[in-house]
């Protein structure tokens, strides 16, 4: 299972389709102090980042995989811009 | 190449040959003005389409030159052979870069120089006569204007080129401010973009993925992202999402990236020559803020390693501001300081401007600033990069004018130094460019007319060029065509047995699941035969000014002969028509201009007599109409009386006197049609030869079109023809008469009745049937069609057709489904038999006669 719902931490594996991005959504908005596991996800499709970046939850492990380099940029800076 | 440039370039060759032809039209002959217009408005289109595309150099060249023919067209400067010779140069540069551009070889680097070389040539002789006249080129722009425009200044001595800067702006203004250093720290590559991507709202719901999209972009070298906020009512499966990126790769490889998202989407290209200028003084501000001494001494020197070391150092060493560590991430990737560089471009324009040390040598005097700019400027002409790149022999030669006249105040070494590097660079200048252009690639300029002659000549240039006109045309027998064209129908036929296969499976196999195979296979054999037929019968259009070429010589020959004056107007030229069927129209075409010319147009006499002007005039129409082309002839001639018709018509007993009393003007008008009907009452030796409007009439109708007729006395008459676009297939109604199939073309049809044979009544000898209201006479298929007539049934199965005499009612046995065939003329002994139109061959093999409605009713 990509999408692994738990009860403080949503764990994301390998690649996540657009389906799950409405349970995740759903899950964060459940109650707050929810955090995401990123560790060994992949990739994605655009809408899941874009549940991540727009609701900013708590981002427990940063994903290890290094073409989702760029994630972790803009979820750790301010100014959004990402350099290659 | 994209569809839209494509389609820019194709449009832009017509206009550039228009102009050409224009310009050619001028110097052969004496009046110009109305040339001029043309021209200029072929310039313009050129220009205003050209800004679509990022191609500078070529909107600007386009722009001078229609400021010359502006100002030409208004007098306001005289044209000489000079200026024409000039702007059939210009047409042939902008007719050269297409060819790269189709070839997407293009590069602007090169094209910039000759471009603003020959604008300024242009503007020269708009200047000459009238030094008023400002123009885009002309206005002032950022100091921080590309160093190559400063640069080809001072070699072709003129104002600066167009803008280029506004991209730049656009890329400074969406990132951050140490973005652009961070940029150029990462890159040496000239070719870098900048897109603007804004994914739509529902994107997602067309299986977009914008994130991915971005991430694979060829050669991306940092982007920004903007997304909202959620919160509980956003929608997650609306993209909100937008993007600014930047990347080295070709504009091309963008588009072809993109090509999926078009108009989600603005890409441009960005100068890193541009926005290196554009940032020097931050990364000199960076410097002095810095204000690390080893870093200073090592640029006093100018020492590239030792600034590249320092900079390393001071990199890993301290906490750093995002823009001090930008720059020094810039110069530690062994970039060049730009600050004193920039300056001496910047100053050199200004102080060589004002001091007009470009166009005279009258200096007095020199101060210890302009001995500093020419020592910069030996710097430059000494660096290996400014060196390869710029290859101006003109700088080279004006630095060691100046420098040989103030020797005094450098000293000796330092002009020794500079003649070895002016050495080099004239030989770099000089060398054939066919030698160092592998190593400069993209980078080359070259300002030298000699150079561009040398490359433009080039022959791998040449062998692109006549690739070019390879792929571009490709000229095929008729024969093989038509061949071609055959198989498709016999591929059609083939293709609609497959239903009755389905059939037969059905009922004689018993199985139903073969049959929907088979059917589900006919669907996919039938979009695949439709669409290779659609294909073939577009390579067979051609425009209609084939035909039409040959009409103003046949006008003016007649004219003459007949000593009348005409002018033949044509348009709508680029129509296009079925091959074959243009060539059936010829025939009639000249008849109906001979028609037109000796019957319709009057003697110039009499002419203005009436208050016309002098020359009658033809109008050659052909428009396209959905499937079909309406082609009109109009004349403003004398018109057609109707009353004399009628009476004609009455004295030849083509009407009855009932008829000639009752008739109205319209009616009497299509009497024309009648077959033996001239009115002149001499026959000529042009048109009334007996042969008459009726043969005309039927040679369109043979083609499958119509043929109508308006007129006005004393002003003018219409023929219109309404003709289809092709000869295609057509689509037919199938119905079943004594076991025999027939068909009718399904435009004919009406609607399809079945009614109890009691309705049916006779009135005068005449079976007729009362629809809505409507009296419609019936004619029975089988007696007309000579077969025997059976005992009758209780219902009538009636097929309600229109004719030109009006709606009638055909009496078959049974109806059919409509079907798509391609209808064979009927050939040797059956060709004289007019009731059918021709045949046609049925999937199972059966052949169905198609019935010719009109004559069929009127045996009937």
């Amino acid at each position: 299972m990509p999408l692994v719902l738990k009860k403080k931490v949503a764990v994301l594996r390998g690649h996540c389709e657009i389906e799950d991005a409405e349970s995740l959504f759903n899950w964060l908005q459940e109650s707050s102090g929810r955090s995401l596991n990123l560790k060994e996800l992949t990739s994605a499709h655009t809408a899941i980042y874009q549940v991540i970046l727009g609701f900013q939850p708590t981002i427990s492990i940063m994903p290890e995989d290094t073409s989702l380099f760029w994630l972790k940029e803009l979820l750790t800076h301010d100014s959004k811009e990402v350099w290659l | 190449m994209s569809e839209l440039l494509d389609v820019f370039i194709n449009e832009s060759r017509e206009n550039l040959e228009s102009a050409s032809r224009g310009l050619l039209t001028i110097q052969s002959s004496s009046s110009h003005n109305g040339i001029i217009d043309g021209i200029f408005r072929d310039i313009h289109t050129i220009k205003g389409s050209s800004d679509l595309f990022d191609i500078k150099p070529l909107t600007a060249l386009a722009h001078a030159a229609e400021d010359l023919l502006d100002c030409l067209r208004a007098s306001e400067v005289v044209y000489t052979e000079e200026i024409g010779d000039l702007l059939l140069e210009v047409l042939d540069q902008i007719s050269s870069w297409f060819d790269e551009l189709e070839l997407g070889t293009e590069n602007m680097n090169e094209w910039k120089p000759v471009s603003v070389k020959l604008s300024d040539s242009l503007r020269a002789f708009i200047n000459a006569d009238n030094p008023k006249v400002t123009s885009y080129e002309e206005q002032p722009h950022p100091v921080s204007s590309s160093s190559e425009n400063v640069i080809g200044n001072i070699a072709s001595e003129s104002p600066g080129a167009g803008p280029f800067t506004s991209t730049i702006g656009t890329f400074t203004s969406k990132f951050s401010s140490s973005s652009a250093i961070i940029l150029l720290a990462k890159t040496q590559s000239e070719n870098l973009y900048l897109i603007d991507y804004q994914p739509d709202h529902d994107c997602f719901f067309r299986g977009e993925d914008p994130f991915n999209v971005l991430i694979t972009m060829p050669g991306l070298l940092g982007f920004k992202a903007a997304f909202p906020l959620l919160t509980s009512e956003s929608d997650i499966y609306e993209s909100a999402l937008s993007f600014v990126a930047i990347g080295e790769a070709d504009i091309s490889e963008i588009d072809s990236h993109m090509a999926y998202y078009e108009g989600q989407y603005h890409v441009s290209h960005i100068s890193r020559r541009e926005l290196a200028l554009s940032c020097a003084a931050e990364i000199r501000d960076a410097v002095e803020k810095l204000a690390n001494e080893s870093l200073l001494i090592a640029i006093e020197d100018g020492e590239l390693e030792q600034i590249q070391s320092v900079a390393e150092l001071l990199q890993t060493s301290g906490n750093h501001d995002p823009m001090t560590n930008a720059v020094l991430c810039y110069l530690a990737k062994g970039n060049e300081y730009p600050a004193n560089s920039t300056q001496a471009h910047m100053q050199g324009s200004v102080k060589l401007e004002s001091l007009q040390l470009t166009d005279n040598k009258h200096v007095k005097s020199v101060s210890l600033y302009e001995v500093e700019l020419l020592q910069q400027q030996r710097k430059l002409l000494d660096a290996e990069y400014y060196n390869r790149e710029l290859m101006l022999p003109s700088v080279a030669n004006l630095t060691q004018q100046l420098l040989c006249r103030f020797a005094i105040e450098c000293d000796l070494t330092c002009e020794e130094s500079i003649r070895n590097a002016i050495d080099r660079a004239l030989s770099v200048a000089s060398t054939p460019l066919e030698n160092s252009q592998p190593e400069n690639d993209s980078n080359s300029i070259d300002v030298d007319s000699h150079n561009r002659h040398a490359s433009s000549n080039s022959p791998a240039e040449e062998g692109a060029k006549s690739e070019r006109h390879v792929v571009k045309m490709l000229k095929v027998d008729q024969e093989k065509i038509d061949y071609l064209m055959d198989i498709v129908g016999e591929l059609a036929v083939a293709k609609n047995s497959l239903p009755y296969l389905a059939k037969q499976a059905e009922k004689e196999g018993g199985s139903k699941a073969l049959s929907k195979q088979i059917k589900s296979h006919f669907s996919i054999v039938n979009r695949l035969t439709e669409s290779l037929q659609s294909a073939v019968l577009q390579i067979r259009m051609v425009p209609v000014s084939h035909v039409f070429e040959r009409y103003p010589r046949l006008v003016r020959d007649l004219a003459r002969k007949l000593n009348k004056k005409i002018e033949l107007v044509m348009s709508g030229e680029d129509t296009e028509f079925d091959k074959n069927l243009i060539e059936s129209l010829s025939e009639p075409l000249i008849h109906l201009l001979r028609n037109s010319i000796d019957h319709g147009i009057e003697l110039p006499d009499l002419r203005i007599q009436q208050g016309k002007a002098e020359k009658g005039r033809i109008d050659l129409i052909a428009t396209p109409l959905d499937d079909s082309v309406v082609i009109e002839i109009r004349d403003d001639g004398k018109g057609i009386d109707p009353e004399k018709l009628k009476m004609l018509a009455f004295q030849k007993g083509i009407i009855t006197e009932h008829q000639l009393e009752t008739m109205n003007d319209e009616d009497a008008l299509q009497l024309i049609f009648a077959p033996g009907f001239s009115t002149n009452e001499e026959v000529s030796d042009l048109s009334g030869r007996g042969v008459g409007m009726d043969a005309v009439r039927t040679m369109v109708n043979q083609a499958g079109g119509k043929i109508e007729m308006s007129s006005e006395l004393g002003i003018g008459t219409t023929f219109k023809l309404l003709l289809p676009q092709t000869m295609s297939v057509n689509h037919v109604m199938m119905f079943e008469v004594a076991d025999q199939m027939f068909a009718v073309s399904m435009d004919a049809v009406v609607e399809t009745v079945k009614v109890h044979r009691s309705e049916i009544q006779r009135i005068r000898n005449q079976n007729v049937l009362v629809i809505r209201d409507k009296l419609i006479p019936l004619c029975e298929l089988r007696s007309a069609l000579g077969f025997e007539n059976q005992e009758k049934g209780e219902e009538c199965s009636i097929l309600i057709v229109t004719s030109p005499t009006g709606e009638h009612g055909l009496v078959i046995d049974k109806f059919h489904e409509g079907i798509d065939v391609i209808q064979k003329p009927l050939e040797g002994v059956l060709s004289g038999y007019s009731h059918f139109s021709g045949t046609a061959l049925l999937g199972d093999g059966r052949v169905l006669l198609i019935v010719n409605i009109q004559e069929i009713l009127a045996c009937h």
